[in-house]
């Protein structure tokens, strides 16, 4: 199986079912068939250790069975048949073997292809900073506030962290020996990985597909990028725009839906980078452990956020609506729903009006503010939700803005699907607990979640939260503005994923730290100690000599 | 286990932010048998140290071992805290499809990914010790006698049944007429003339191996040793010479007490070779050229890497532990064997109050919100890291 691409504008005549739906893709992925003909040539190539790994990608080679200039659809013929635009085709594996050559070659490895490549991307963002709001407009509404400060600014604020800091992070690391390895030189070096997939979401489309992408680069890293192609229009100028800011040799974009993901996740990759839901992760997981390659994935969950009674309500209103609503509730580590008394309750709803009003207007949805719902499908999920429990703020939905209220639901219970699925938009349901207690012990019931919150003017309180439940992320009092310094890990725990990145930790990700000794060829009588025949006497000094630390400071 | 606090910007002064070292939850380890109790303590320590709640699950086949980990070692533990899971494939496989928060393995490529695919089913994080073929580039430029000495010792260290023991030799044929007598020396100087009575040489596990490692002697042509003894399980030290690619000899994991010799003609068609290959857990090069050992460190990738030496690094907590490609994930090894059983959790606690310093992100939305918000996020105190 294998990715099916046309030549842009033409026609798809009877295509077979099961196949996606083909997409332009840069001219640089079509070569012309000597014969003529426009479809994407599968050239033979040179034999190379991962080829050898999957024989069963070796194809045969590309003979023409057709007069050239013909363009009806190949898999309008019967399948199996050999020959121009043959099921066997995958102009895919093209591209990925263009890149692990580069990658073979050595050309990612200097830190000035590193530092020229993230110098790009930079460029990128400012050269195309109008462009790029515009289409997150259009995409999710997002106002040139959002845009900035949570697409551009971050990404940039990675960009120029990377490079800041790129020679530093590619050092080896010096190690402390014991006294068995004094003379020897002991340290850890950072190598790439090889062929890096990254495959990114929707809801912050720049964000989550540039920052994880600054990490790979910077870690020297050839990269396939996978965008998102609901956020259709970022989409676009990451397949048009952002390869012209990087060297091609060693970077693709490749678009489609869940079945081209689907065939592309067949292929063999060093690491693969996936920002998206638990299902899908699991989906991506599978695909990875055919080929045993290690995994990042951001997934996500139902985010907690528990409001104690010692707390202002106004204040708590204000920090706990900014991060719900904030891109539509469209965000992995939004507060998700509130776990409150019904005392607590009572306080909030007026608090939460009154922050709503203020935020986005009598008429939220003439407010710039506000952002919108990706598309139809996730439109329709939502509405549905609206119709759990009561609808105490909001609930006013216009489905041909793709507009949901901000919304406040209470009297909502356990079993309801908003209760059960990962809400993702601008709803936040109140569940009445009576103590801290019965709190976290709801909390515990489920799954680990990506972020978890805790309100309250008790600095015990909100430590007695953190320290009896886990999650991703925590913040006490606030929402998910760590996500913004680049010197905490993001990541999951649980069902709400594995791995973290951002900053540092995005480029240590993307590496193999590869555990390096060097020992001098000569004064081979030191080493006498350890051969055979064996002694008791050699024995207790081999393991005086292997423990013994040869630097005082074993802290590491 | 302490808190690590980390740098803010400056809207987060008044913040206490940190990470938090917090245990997964429950740990299954799974344990191979050829450093019974190595390869089963060294992660469980980790494990213990991080908090978390274990099951054991040692290897079936070194049963002696297994005997006493499973008989004695509870005895010592808080049981609450701490389960052996006992069997073969079958109950392992049972095992694998409950819900467990971690999974530690070492072990073969082929089981690792049953065991990465069976974790996927519940989105557990796996670390995977596996194998692979360790290339040992043995250079023109180095002394023979030396280089057999520390090749020898690393090789039939328990009868090469070692994940990270040099698999294979790559020199030259004029190299090679070098080593050859050198090896000899070391084998008879370690084993004496008769290896079988020496009681410094392993024996190997069980039949099973016995019988695969018996068929790779008919490989290539023995230089060295190639005896065999049924009834003992043992296997002589063994150097094999006109070795093709092709054989099985070089097509799995050797794990025995042989070491075939591949010719090469230069440093770069050895690294050609191992590069054709999957990447190995363990890799070497033995050259009196600095610059040829760090040429093998820069053009190849490992688990690790040995230069002018064997595995040695194995015993310094301060490196981490841990294959790259086929020859696994993760890593561990002293405070990596805590960091890798312990989820990092990310922690912000701001004060409940002083709401007035973070109205400028509210909405509604100015272009001087933006401007100070954008400036006060990108003003980090400390960016090294």
């Amino acid at each position: 199986m294998g990715m099916m691409i046309t030549e842009s504008g033409s026609q798809d005549v009877g295509r077979s079912p099961g196949w996606g739906v083909p997409k332009a893709l840069p001219s640089a992925w079509h070569s012309k068939c000597p014969g003529g003909c426009c479809f994407p040539l599968r050239l033979e190539a040179p034999e190379s250790w991962w080829q050898r790994a999957h024989p069963e990608l070796k194809t045969p080679a590309h003979s023409c069975a057709r007069a050239p200039g013909t363009l009806e659809a190949p898999w309008a013929e019967e399948p199996g048949r050999a020959g121009c635009g043959s099921p066997w085709m995958d102009p895919l594996e093209d591209t990925l073997r263009r890149l692990r050559e580069a990658f073979h070659a050595g050309r990612t490895r200097p830190a000035e292809f590193r530092a020229a490549q993230l110098r790009g991307l930079g460029c990128f963002l400012q050269e195309n900073k109008q462009l790029l709001h515009d289409a997150l407009a259009q995409d999710l509404h997002k106002s040139a506030f959002e845009s900035e400060v949570s697409e551009v600014a971050i990404s940039q604020g990675e960009v120029t962290l990377a490079l800041r800091n790129l020679r530093a992070w590619m050092k080896d690391e010096r190690v402390p020996k014991n006294l068995a390895t004094q003379l020897d030189s002991a340290f850890i070096r950072k190598e790439p990985f090889g062929l890096v997939l990254i495959i990114a979401p929707w809801n912050y489309p720049l964000n989550l597909t540039l920052v994880p992408l600054v990490g790979a680069l910077a870690a020297g890293n050839c990269v396939v990028l996978k965008p998102s192609e609901i956020s259709k229009n970022v989409e676009k100028i990451l397949a048009e725009v952002l390869p012209r800011y990087l060297d091609q040799s060693c970077f693709a974009v490749v678009l489609g839906g869940p079945q081209e993901t689907g065939q592309l996740l067949e292929h063999r990759f060093d690491y693969i980078f996936f920002t998206g839901s638990p299902r899908v992760g699991k989906i991506v997981m599978t695909a990875a452990a055919k080929h045993l390659t290690p995994v990042t994935l951001e997934l996500g969950g139902k985010n907690p956020c528990y409001v104690d009674d010692n707390c202002d309500p106004q204040t708590v209103a204000n920090r706990v609506a900014w991060f719900r609503y904030f891109n539509a509730g469209q965000t992995c580590v939004a507060p998700d729903y509130v776990l409150c008394s019904p005392e607590m309750q009572e306080r909030l709803l007026p608090a939460l009006q009154s922050t709503i009003t203020r935020f986005y207007g009598d008429d939220p949805q003439s407010s710039p503010n506000l952002g919108r719902i990706i598309n139809q499908k996730q439109f329709q999920r939502l509405r549905a939700l609206l119709g759990c429990g009561r609808v105490a703020i909001g609930g006013q939905s216009d489905e041909s803005d793709r507009y949901i209220a901000p919304t406040v639901l209470v009297d909502v219970q356990e079993t309801e699907p908003v209760m059960q699925e990962e809400i993702f938009g601008p709803i936040l349901p109140i569940v009445n607990v009576r103590s801290l207690d019965e709190a976290i012990e709801f909390i515990n019931r489920r799954e680990k979640p990506l972020a978890l919150y805790a309100f309250s003017n008790s600095s015990q309180v909100v430590k007695r939260v953190l320290t009896q439940t886990s999650s991703g992320g925590f913040c006490g009092n606030d929402g998910f503005m760590h996500m913004t310094l680049a010197s905490l890990p993001f990541g999951g725990v649980g069902a709400s994923g594995m791995g973290r990145y951002h900053g540092k930790f995005s480029f240590d990700t993307f590496s193999h730290h590869r555990a390096c000794l060097l020992r001098s060829p000569g004064m081979e009588k030191l080493n006498a100690l350890r051969y055979p025949p064996q002694s008791p006497r050699r024995l207790r000094m081999l393991l005086v000599a292997m423990e013994a630390r040869g630097c005082s400071c074993t802290l590491l | 286990m302490k808190d690590e606090p980390r740098s803010t910007n400056l809207f987060m002064k008044l913040d206490s932010v940190f990470i938090r070292k917090e245990p997964f939850g429950l740990v299954l380890i799974i344990a191979p048998w050829n450093y019974p109790l190595n390869l089963t303590l060294v992660p469980l320590v980790g494990a213990l140290a991080a908090g978390n709640c274990m099951v054991l699950k040692p290897s079936e086949i070194s049963q002696g071992t297994e005997k006493v980990l499973a008989e004695v070692l509870p005895q010592y533990l808080d049981q609450s805290c701490f389960a052996m899971v006992l069997g073969g494939p079958q109950e392992t496989g049972q095992l694998l499809e409950h819900k467990l928060d971690y999974i530690f393995f070492t072990g073969s490529p082929r089981v690792g990914k049953i065991v990465m695919t069976a974790a996927t089913k519940h989105l557990t994080p796996v670390t995977l010790e596996l194998g692979g073929k360790n290339p040992c580039y043995v250079d023109d430029n180095c002394d023979p006698q030396t280089v057999a000495n520390r090749v020898a010792w690393f090789r039939y260290f328990n009868a090469g049944q070692t994940c990270v023991a040099p698999d294979y030799v790559l020199c030259s044929p004029e190299m090679q007429e070098r080593l050859l007598p050198a090896l000899q020396s070391t084998i008879t100087r370690f084993y004496g003339d008769d290896p079988q009575s020496s009681p410094n040489l392993g024996r190997i596990i069980n039949q099973k191996q016995f019988q695969r490692l018996r068929t790779l002697l008919g490989c290539g042509r023995v230089a060295i040793g190639g005896q065999s003894n049924e009834s003992d399980r043992y296997i002589a030290p063994t150097v094999l010479v006109d070795v093709q690619e092709t054989e099985p000899v070089m097509q799995e994991e050797i794990f025995g007490p042989i070491l075939p010799i591949v010719n090469v003609q230069s440093v770069d068609e050895a690294i050609e070779f191992i590069n054709r290959r999957e990447k190995p857990l363990a890799l070497y090069a033995f050259s009196n050229s600095s610059q040829v050992v760090n040429q093998m460190l820069e053009r190849t990738s490992s688990g690790s890497f040995g230069g002018n030496e064997g595995f040695t690094y194995i015993s310094l907590p301060s490196v981490p532990f841990g294959g790259v490609g086929h020859s696994g994930m993760g890593r561990y090894h002293g405070k990596f064997t805590f960091d890798t059983f312990s989820h990092h959790r990310t922690c912000l606690l701001a004060p409940s109050g002083l709401e007035k310093l973070k109205e400028i992100r509210y909405p509604p939305y100015t272009d001087w919100n933006q401007q100070l918000l954008r400036w006060g996020m990108g003003s980090q105190s400390c960016s090294l890291l």
